[in-house]
């Protein structure tokens, strides 16, 4: 349940108080960043994609469903635009997975324990849609409904993904 | 399988770098450089107030039509002599704008002239919240606010060459933000600290509203329009300042007023103002607030 602070600072910034929006970003922005990396897996896009989340949300900040938590709403917008990032290179290089392997050649390998290495690579081979699915739900601490919700999927979808995103896993890690 | 679940919750895939310090900051330029607040009542209201609050001059790609004269002959020649008087009856007022500067940017429409003449009659509504001294001295700003502006076109004409770059922002529905206004705490050297910056008439988040203005070699100071120097400049004085940005078509650079001097962004003019242009965001909210009515107007530069 978000709370009516939330609920004030969201009024406040429909009347165009940008400090009100400043405190709602600063609250969420590490979250969305982290997440669209776990996507993108480039930190500068997800950097990019962040941004722009909040953009996109301070315009449609009319078609928030209250209802809902803010932050399963921007998740959802991030969601989308990742993906959709994601698409679009692997359209314009045409070839997905040469695109996927020059994202991920961009970034050093850690210097951590080989089953981190592992576990991250194996990550890195996921669908997006998979990664999303992973990084809302270990790592944003998002429930399935609220997973169904950011993705825009039945949460009968989501659960599937996560099935076939653990059995990846399991395969590369084995 | 446990040990997937542990192995996932524990290693989260972080970045390998934090957001950047200035991502909330980015955000909301580029929201601040957009016409519209999200709410659409605002919008309206927004755009009704800005038709005689001017948004900052766009890039008068064609601002070298209005500027024949050059160097302080131009400045002495087109600097602002605005008469604005005001007539109250009944909460009703009626203000007289004599010889303001039009806004360069309209100087492709037909019948534009350097300079208009307008009567526009509002209806004070909540008298606490606005007076008729703040909207007579608002326009007063406005005009010199738009004086600044054609200056600005006038020493730097090539910045303002940007029909390309501007039609590409209006679709995205941006207008050229560039041009800010705050309060000098302090002079040093070629740098300009410049306190309770606001740029498009809103001010920067709280933590953020002090920049320091690096002034490039070219950069042009001025004083009721006249020539300057930086060492003119006293703390407290208000200053309007214009900066170019030469970001690609369509991508602003967000960090042009955190970083004064980085590459693309260079300050192009700073103007010691004569009016207190905190007034255009009292003007604003108090429209937003419904402090006022516009009854009428046949202001030129009004609409679009």
């Amino acid at each position: 349940m978000h709370n009516t602070d939330e609920a004030e600072l969201i009024a406040q910034t429909k009347q165009g108080d940008h400090a009100a929006y400043a405190e709602l970003i600063n609250r969420y922005k590490n979250a969305l960043y982290h997440h669209c990396f776990a996507i993108t897996r480039d930190e500068d896009v997800a950097e990019d994609i962040a941004q722009d989340t909040f953009i996109t949300a301070y315009y449609k900040l009319t078609l928030y469903n209250p209802q809902y938590r803010l932050s399963t709403w921007l998740f959802r917008i991030a969601t989308n635009k990742a993906l959709n990032h994601f698409k679009k290179t692997a359209q314009e290089s045409r070839a997905s997975d040469e695109a996927i392997e020059s994202v991920v050649s961009t970034q050093p390998l850690p210097h951590q324990q080989a089953e981190h290495t592992e576990l991250r690579q194996a990550i890195t081979q996921l669908k997006p849609e998979y990664r999303a699915v992973i990084s809302l739900y270990y790592w944003q601490g998002l429930k399935y409904s609220d997973i169904a919700q950011a993705m825009g999927a039945p949460e009968g979808s989501i659960k599937v993904w996560m099935k076939r995103a653990k059995e990846q896993l399991r395969k590369e890690l084995s | 399988m446990t040990d997937l679940d542990h192995l996932l919750k524990t290693q989260h895939h972080k970045p390998l770098r934090p957001l950047s310090t200035n991502f909330t900051n980015n955000v909301l330029y580029q929201i601040t450089a957009r016409t519209s607040p999200p709410n659409r009542w605002a919008i309206i209201k927004e755009r009704i107030i800005m038709k005689f609050i001017r948004k900052p001059a766009l890039i008068g790609f064609s601002a070298l039509a209005l500027i024949t004269a050059s160097g302080t002959a131009y400045a002495a020649l087109n600097w602002f002599d605005t008469s604005v008087q005001t007539t109250s009856k009944d909460n009703i007022i009626m203000v007289t704008n004599k010889d303001c500067p039009s806004r360069i940017s309209n100087s492709l429409l037909p019948g534009w002239k350097p300079k208009s003449n307008s009567e526009t009659e509002y209806k004070i509504v909540k008298p606490e919240l606005i007076t008729p001294d703040d909207i007579k001295n608002s326009h007063l700003v406005y005009c010199e606010r738009q004086a600044i502006d054609a200056l600005s076109a006038h020493y730097f004409p090539a910045a303002y060459d940007f029909a390309s770059y501007n039609n590409t922002m209006e679709k995205d529905g941006m207008y050229q933000p560039f041009s800010n206004y705050g309060t000098v705490e302090s002079v040093s050297g070629s740098a300009v600290t410049v306190k309770d910056v606001h740029i498009n008439n809103s001010p920067f988040p709280a933590d953020h509203q002090t920049v320091t203005i690096q002034a490039q070699p070219e950069t042009r100071v001025v004083d009721r329009g006249q020539p300057a120097t930086l060492k003119d400049l006293k703390s407290g004085d208000q200053v309007y300042f214009t900066f170019q940005d030469t970001a690609p078509s369509g991508k602003l650079d967000k960090l042009a007023l955190d970083t004064p001097g980085k590459p693309g962004s260079k300050v192009l003019l700073i103007a010691k103002t004569q009016y207190d242009y905190r007034l255009m965001d009292k003007f604003m909210t108090a429209g937003i607030n419904n402090a006022y009515e516009l009854v009428k107007t046949n202001d030129p530069n009004a609409g679009g």
